[in-house]
């Protein structure tokens, strides 16, 4: 205390005036070169070495050693970091947190996505098959949708594993559907089924003017209503829900509009019953007994 | 990052702090005196921008609190003094708070009536700054203003370190320190200091 008192007024304390202020510092910086270039580090040296007296009081710092000794004999230097303690590179935790973040975001979209192709891809896939089930099926297919899929979706696992053949007008069908219901937008687009479509298509600009053609062959084919239902919606149904059901909740927020979309049964009521209008009018007919 | 605005002072013993913080978590008494002598020159001189003449029974107090919660710190030499200013200024902020003074007024009205004229500044700023005088400076900002640039020059901590102790955010304590620097900078009459104050403040972000 005394020690620092005298320090003061080594620095000047009692002047007025500080013009009669003796340099008395000699930190580092503390006299810039040149009397109009002081720059920012200047300023900030000026300020340190004029603010901070590098002598310590030595009673002081007696009874602040006496205090850690004290604290050392009590054992208080065992007790529990508080968040107020930690003091360990915070900054890089946070970017670490939020980088962690941001990669469970890109993977959740990219599982989303995923989820997306594989509905399309298997919308592709099981016509063939459903042919053989359409017994135990229940006659209304939109009525029926919400209560088959436990049974349906591993049909649309299998069916994918077919799904490699060539574009065919369901497929198209579907895609033009699912085209429409993405309303041009999200991830689903850049997906492999859909540069075939555009490629059928021409270029992106056209795929609606495409689907709309495609559409009209359809309206010629629905006269049979009834064969094709079923098989329809086997083929496009199940792979839609099936998707959603495994990925879970987010899965079913942000793959509804993609995914969801080529298998659902809505778009079957509306273009009434496309299966059979497809061009594949044998594979409804061996299903009919 | 973040070292843009730091004295090189406090940088250039943070490793040593570092090492001299470890051995006395261990149990080491002169390492702790060695981290003493480190740090207690810019807390003092932070604290002293805040309760004034107090500020040496303020520190001690801090010291105490240092001393028996030194187990729990976690953190290298810079993390120290964050975590010391941290205590520093809650002990200061009780002893204004007992003397129901405002902080920066404390500081400010001791040599309120021996404050230079501006035209004497020049000169004098360019030679040296007197203890008083520098705090008087100081002591003329707003509260956040004087604390952001006595965080940073003083003791020597990095924005998000100092936004920290503040508890705010780092942004609004960087902007703060530059303008308490850029005013400082206008009252010594240094010209080159506007222009550059905030390539360097910007580095602290």
């Amino acid at each position: 205390m005394g020690e620092r008192r005298s320090d003061g007024e080594r620095a000047g304390r009692r002047r007025a005036h500080p013009r009669g202020t003796p340099a008395a510092r000699s930190g580092p910086g503390s006299v810039p070169e040149g009397r109009a270039a002081v720059d920012a580090a200047g300023l900030e040296a000026l300020l340190a070495a004029a603010l901070i007296r590098d002598r310590v009081d030595a009673g002081a710092e007696q009874r602040a050693v006496a205090a850690f000794l004290a604290a050392r004999e009590a054992a208080a230097h065992g007790a529990r970091t508080r968040r107020r303690d930690d003091w360990r590179a915070r900054r890089r935790r946070i970017g670490g947190r939020s980088l962690k973040a941001t990669l469970s975001v890109l993977v959740a979209g990219l599982a989303l996505s995923g989820v997306a192709v594989a509905g399309i891809g298997a919308t592709v896939s099981s016509p063939d098959r459903p042919v053989r089930d359409t017994g135990r099926t229940h006659a209304p297919p939109g009525a029926t949708a919400p209560a088959v899929p436990d049974s349906a979706a591993p049909e649309a696992g299998s069916g994918r594993e077919e799904a490699d053949r060539p574009a065919s007008a369901r497929d198209t069908e579907a895609h033009c559907r699912a085209f429409e219901r993405a309303g041009g937008r999200g991830r689903a687009l850049e997906s492999a089924a859909w540069k075939r479509l555009t490629a059928a298509a021409g270029g992106p600009a056209h795929v609606e003017a495409y689907c709309a053609g495609q559409r009209e062959e359809l309206e010629q084919g629905t006269a049979r209503p009834g064969s094709s239902a079923t098989p329809g919606r086997q083929g496009t149904g199940r792979p839609g829900a099936a998707g959603n059901r495994s990925s879970g909740d987010p899965g079913r927020e942000a793959g509804q509009g993609p995914d969801g979309a080529p298998g659902d049964d809505r778009g079957k009521g509306r273009d009434g019953g496309p299966g059979g209008g497809t061009g594949r009018p044998a594979e409804p007919g061996a299903g009919n007994p | 990052m973040g070292h843009g605005g730091e004295s090189r002072r406090t940088q250039a013993y943070d490793g040593e702090l570092g090492a001299a913080v470890a051995r006395a978590q261990e149990g080491d008494e002169s390492a702790f005196a060695t981290a003493y002598r480190l740090v207690q020159p810019g807390l003092l001189a932070y604290v002293r921008g805040l309760v004034g003449d107090d500020a040496e029974d303020v520190m001690s107090d801090a010291w105490l609190e240092i001393a028996r919660d030194l187990g729990r710190f976690k953190g290298d030499g810079a993390g120290f003094r964050g975590w010391t200013a941290t205590i520093a200024r809650h002990r200061a902020l009780d002893h204004l708070r007992r003397q129901r003074v405002r902080p920066r007024a404390s500081a400010l009205e001791q040599d309120l009536l021996d404050l230079p004229g501006p035209q004497s500044t020049h000169d004098q700023a360019m030679e040296a700054l007197s203890t008083e005088y520098a705090l008087d400076l100081v002591g003329g900002l707003p509260r956040d203003q004087a604390e952001a640039v006595l965080l940073r020059v003083v003791v020597g901590l990095d924005g998000p370190a100092a936004a920290r102790v503040l508890g705010k955010r780092p942004g609004a304590v960087r902007t703060a320190a530059y303008r308490g620097l850029k005013r400082l900078a206008q009252q010594l009459g240094a010209d080159g200091v506007t222009d550059e104050a905030p390539k360097t403040l910007g580095g602290s972000a």
